[in-house]
């Protein structure tokens, strides 16, 4: 556990020193925080991919790494709350974290407390089914026509699911009556 | 063509008029893939109808779940055709390496009637 001086020391450090210090510490590849838009995303993508082709890592994990990531941004660029209906800046934050042979891709954004139900129930079911399963619903969901009103394809939870072959760690933090913050980790070996 | 931060978005188009091939290449991630798909689609149809024939080759490095919906439609409208009569053929190029590319083309032998053949590459 830390200690209190070092609590403090770590409040008194400016934002971008307590980041690199992190950065350093866990092997990060990429660390966002802060107003993000679609823009902004393509060049995270860039980035994660250079950087995963510079340290050399295998065609099969640095794929797998990058389409979670184009999914992750793509949910919050769909579900991310944003200050208003025409906004395209939003916060968010985006890490991807390297620990041995694994990565982890987390993102954290701000949605309505409307959606936490559904989205909490969604994840719930996919964390309970077998790979197969996944499988099973994945070509179902994509034989099933989408409302288009409906943003999103409706695959993207399946296929990281399927992509990650581990459970989804994921939570939830109100923040006031009508927003939560959602914080949502997905793993690849 | 410039390079915006939407194409990079969508895969670039290469129609070669003389051999009826069309091909798709590069990355296919935009948030909405609609506007693409539909216009796309749109013309190939149209050119079916005339030529009778038509063959398309895709190699896509990355595509997001809302092109794969938008990817399967597309087939879709090239299945129609095939089953009504047209020739058409589709080239789908996966990495050797991606085991997660090579599952989705083996899932799209599954879903179409509709000459697919799966091409290995080393790299794209």
């Amino acid at each position: 556990m830390e200690s209190r001086s070092n609590q403090r020391a770590a409040q008194n450090q400016p934002a971008s020193m307590s980041i690199a210090t992190r950065m350093m510490d866990q092997d990060r590849l990429m660390e966002f925080g802060g107003y993000t838009h679609k823009d902004l995303h393509i060049q995270l993508i860039e980035s994660a991919e250079k950087q995963m082709l510079e340290i050399g890592e295998c065609t099969r994990i640095r794929k797998r790494v990058v389409n979670v990531l184009i999914e992750c941004l793509g949910n919050i660029t769909f579900h991310a709350h944003r200050p208003s209906k025409e906004a395209a800046f939003f916060k968010a934050a985006i890490a991807i974290t390297r620990a041995g042979s694994k990565y982890v891709v987390d993102t954290t954004n701000l949605i309505p407390d409307q959606q936490v139900a559904a989205l909490r129930a969604t994840l719930e079911k996919l964390n309970g089914l077998a790979f197969h399963e996944l499988t099973e619903l994945y070509i179902e969901t994509l034989n099933t026509d989408r409302s288009p009103d409906r943003p999103g394809a409706g695959l993207g939870f399946i296929e990281m699911a399927r992509r990650s072959k581990q459970k989804f760690h994921y939570q939830f933090q109100k923040v006031n009556y009508n927003l939560q913050i959602f914080s949502f980790q997905v793993t690849i070996e | 063509m410039p390079q915006t931060s939407t194409n990079l978005q969508v895969p670039h188009i290469n129609f070669n008029s003389k051999e009826t091939l069309l091909i798709l290449e590069g990355r296919c991630i935009p948030a909405d893939p609609t506007w693409y798909f539909d216009a796309l689609t749109a013309l190939v149809e149209g050119y079916i109808l005339l030529q009778g024939k038509f063959r398309c080759q895709i190699k896509l490095e990355y595509f997001n779940s809302a092109s794969t919906r938008a990817i399967i439609k597309f087939l879709k409208v090239l299945e129609e055709q095939h089953l009504q009569g047209a020739t058409i053929t589709v080239d789908w190029f996966y990495e050797t390496d991606d085991e997660d590319s090579i599952d989705f083309a083996r899932d799209l032998l599954d879903l179409f009637q509709l000459p697919i053949e799966l091409i290995a590459l080393k790299n794209f």
